[in-house]
């Protein structure tokens, strides 16, 4: 296999994307706005997958070293109130 | 729930019907139009985001099926507005901006470049290649005190600092340069960690991925060593740096 590998397609792994959606973009925030841009600290479930590149570049290294398969576990899933919860919201 | 901001400036009323598109609340995607900037929603009949990959991916699907209908700029997962007329007070506030940016990523989408390295390897050659010692400091500091001694390490480390930071400026440059016929705007992120050299993002006019692939390919060509990770098409998520806050009072 080629040693320098350029990804031309458009399957990107599941960091990539979560990158995008939650780290980028607007970012809107005040009173009449909830939003949970902030999800890095309420939600540490998704950022455990949100390792950086590096990390998961020195998992994929430990894993060739030690011959093991990694099992990524999955993520629960995790519910947000939003207040004022009566109200039909946008 | 906000999905992004689009422009369609022929609307005549305050609602915008869109073309059924599904959101991750399983509800119709509707736009709130104001001076042809429009925001595009989601009504939510509960009252929880609820936080999960599935969600989350499913939110990045629906952004992707709207932007190869409209120039849009995306909003991080999870905004909820309070009702649609505080959305409608939003978008007349930040039009300025929202009508800025959405000319800028007008009938454009973005690329991304990662360039891992082997950091031992590459600081050696630079250790080789590309960096002296500035023999007046040796002079002056070798041999002599501990406090000498202390500051040559220190000068040696931040001149070896900048050798490196110079090295990947010029790859940056290298890439600036052959990607500028392609790319009206590209944003770097220059040596994030032992593995990773760089980050680059491309905007670019839609319709020029296989030559715009051509030119990466040579690039990677240029520099053997390195490892690169080419993606996109992707929405303009890096080119959109608005963070905006609104309450009801202003």
């Amino acid at each position: 296999m080629q040693e320098n590998v350029i990804d031309q397609s458009r399957d990107v792994t599941i960091l990539e994307i979560l990158d995008r959606v939650l780290n980028k973009g607007i970012v809107l925030s005040g009173d009449l706005v909830v939003s949970v841009a902030d999800i890095d600290l309420v939600y540490v479930g998704v950022r455990l997958l949100l390792s950086s590149v590096e990390t998961i570049e020195q998992i994929r290294k430990e894993q060739l070293e030690a011959g093991k398969e990694t099992q990524v576990s999955s993520i629960k899933t995790q519910d947000h109130k939003i207040p004022n919860s009566n109200k039909n919201k946008f | 729930m906000l999905y992004s901001i689009i422009t369609f400036p022929d609307n005549p009323g305050r609602l915008l019907q869109l073309p059924v598109i599904c959101g991750v609340n399983y509800s119709e995607l509707f736009g709130v139009s104001c001076n042809g900037v429009v925001a595009v929603l989601e009504e939510m009949s509960q009252s929880r985001v609820i936080v999960s990959t599935e969600k989350a991916m499913q939110y990045a699907k629906i952004i992707e099926e709207l932007h190869q209908q409209y120039d849009l700029l995306p909003v991080r997962y999870g905004t909820v507005m309070d009702t649609m007329e505080t959305t409608v007070l939003m978008l007349e506030k930040y039009q300025p901006e929202f009508e800025r940016n959405l000319k800028k990523v007008e009938n454009k989408e973005e690329f991304s470049l990662k360039i891992f390295w082997d950091y031992e390897k590459e600081s050696e050659e630079v250790r080789k290649n590309r960096y002296d010692d500035d023999p007046e400091v040796v002079s002056l500091l070798t041999g002599k005190t501990e406090t000498a001694a202390y500051l040559f390490k220190k000068i040696k480390a931040y001149r070896f600092e900048n050798a490196l930071l110079d090295y990947s400026e010029q790859i940056c440059e290298e890439i600036r340069m052959v990607t500028r016929p392609f790319c009206p705007e590209v944003k770097f992120k220059k040596i994030l960690s032992k593995s990773t050299l760089l980050e680059a993002y491309f905007l670019q006019e839609k319709g020029q991925k296989e030559d715009f692939i051509s030119i990466v390919q040579r690039i990677n060509d240029q520099y053997k060593g390195f490892r690169f990770l080419l993606t996109g098409p992707w929405p303009p998520y890096n080119f959109v740096t608005l963070d905006l806050k609104y309450n009801g009072q202003q």
